[in-house]
């Protein structure tokens, strides 16, 4: 085992564990490997509004135990985390999810 | 700074023109909702003047064809990229049914398009439209005075509006725009890179089906049925899938490069751009298997040096801090897009 792959394994189980909270948070009828990390959350992609992005927030941070998105956090930061799965997950390593 | 450089730029700061060619057909009749219904593999349950992204697939689910329908009383109206109007009257004339009431209109006799890409996009808009355009909501329709059309959708990132204006009043469009730069189909195809949109202009887009380009939003498990859907199922079933990736790496990173690692060759490089931000180098979007396809993976190479696996979209678009309905901030107090 390469020392990459401890890492690759912790992400791939992060945006399993995303995945399933989507799912839940939009009552979606897909598969989880049926939502695609780099797919936009709003818009054309997975069709979020901001009262799901909200729910979306409030059950990550419960089920992490995680700031997800700093009450003080600048607009640009926000924007940032809330694109795709995989800019959630980045946001969830960073906080020490 | 180069013409590509300065083009995308206008878009990523201010607005830009440019004159995309999308096949525009209205679908109309009875029988209009139940005939797409059977084409297009994505739900069709679309309030009044909204818009939803799809697909047209191929028999073998690589992808046909990039689509917008878009529900206008009781009729649609399809905004297709990848198919010109004749090869798409064609393809859609092919799923009709004897007898049924459904009636297929092209509007390249009558209408062209004009594109408007750019954080300060729907204030060049307002000069067009009726005040307040500029402030539609992304993906919908509008009906506008002069037999005009605006579609508010994109795929820079930046916000984006197709106006469809009869071929008459094409140059007086323009002219109102005003000073607006004008820019190729290139510096769009570069920004689409950049957010990440999919690009069916891309050279290895019809190579691929929607589970390697990361599309499945596109689609609906419901419509099992529809030609291509079948044969996502089956590439499913059978496992070992792959999956496109955002990449950084060296400028010499070119599309057709092999992806290493540890010497074996694990993917490829499909598309590759110089970075304009201050790191220089290149971005690109490789293809991986799905168990290397995430973020922060810095062991592959190419020929020309290391790849680092990144989360897209590779910038942060200024349009995601400017809002039509308030005072637009003054563009030097925002962050770099390429910071």
């Amino acid at each position: 085992m390469t020392l990459w792959q401890p890492g690759l394994a912790r992400r791939e189980a992060l945006l399993d564990e995303v995945r399933a909270v989507v799912i839940d948070v939009l009552q979606l009828a897909q598969e989880p490997d049926e939502l695609d990390p780099d797919a936009p959350l709003f818009g054309g992609g997975l069709r979020l509004d901001s009262i799901d992005a909200l729910d979306l927030i409030v059950r990550l941070e419960a089920g992490f135990g995680v700031i997800v998105i700093d009450r003080d956090a600048s607009p640009a930061e926000s924007a940032r985390a809330m694109r795709t799965l995989n800019t959630l997950v980045d946001r969830l390593l960073a906080a020490g999810a | 700074m180069t013409e590509l450089q300065r083009q995308v730029r206008a878009i990523r700061e201010r607005a830009a023109v440019s004159r995309p060619s999308p096949a525009v057909v209205r679908v109309t009749g009875e029988g209009a909702w139940a005939f797409l219904d059977r084409v297009l593999p994505c739900e069709l349950h679309l309030r009044e003047a909204q818009l939803r992204a799809t697909l047209l697939l191929r028999a073998d689910g690589s992808v046909l064809a990039d689509v917008l329908v878009g529900a206008e009383d009781a009729d649609f109206w399809l905004f297709v990229e990848g198919l010109d109007e004749p090869a798409l009257l064609a393809h859609l004339g092919s799923f009709c049914e004897d007898g049924e009431d459904v009636q297929l209109a092209g509007l390249a006799a009558t209408h062209a398009a004009i594109a408007v890409d750019g954080p300060y996009a729907w204030e060049a808009l307002e000069a067009v439209g009726e005040r307040g355009i500029g402030g539609m909501p992304y993906l919908s329709l509008a009906r506008l005075d002069g037999d005009v059309r605006c579609v508010r959708a994109g795929r820079t990132g930046e916000y984006g509006y197709t106006l469809l204006v009869p071929h008459d009043a094409v140059d007086a469009t323009l002219s109102q725009l005003g000073d607006v730069v004008r820019v190729d189909p290139a510096a769009l195809t570069h920004c689409a890179l950049e957010n990440w949109f999919f690009d069916i202009h891309a050279p290895f887009a019809a190579r691929f089906t929607p589970l390697e380009l990361q599309l499945q939003a596109r689609l609906s498990r419901r419509k099992g049925d529809v030609l291509g859907m079948p044969a996502l199922a089956a590439r499913r079933e059978a496992g070992g899938l792959r999956r496109t990736v955002g990449l950084r790496g060296p400028l010499g990173l070119a599309a057709g490069d092999a992806l290493r690692l540890d010497g074996d060759v694990v993917g490829e490089v499909l598309q590759t751009a110089p970075w304009f931000g201050a790191s220089g180098g290149s971005i690109g979007m490789g293809l991986l298997p799905l168990r290397l396809a995430h973020p922060g993976l810095d062991v592959l190479s190419v020929p020309s040096g290391p790849v680092m696996t990144v989360s897209a979209p590779l910038l942060l678009n200024r349009s995601l801090l400017v809002r039509p309905s308030r005072r637009p901030p003054d563009p030097a107090s925002l962050p770099d897009p390429y910071a």
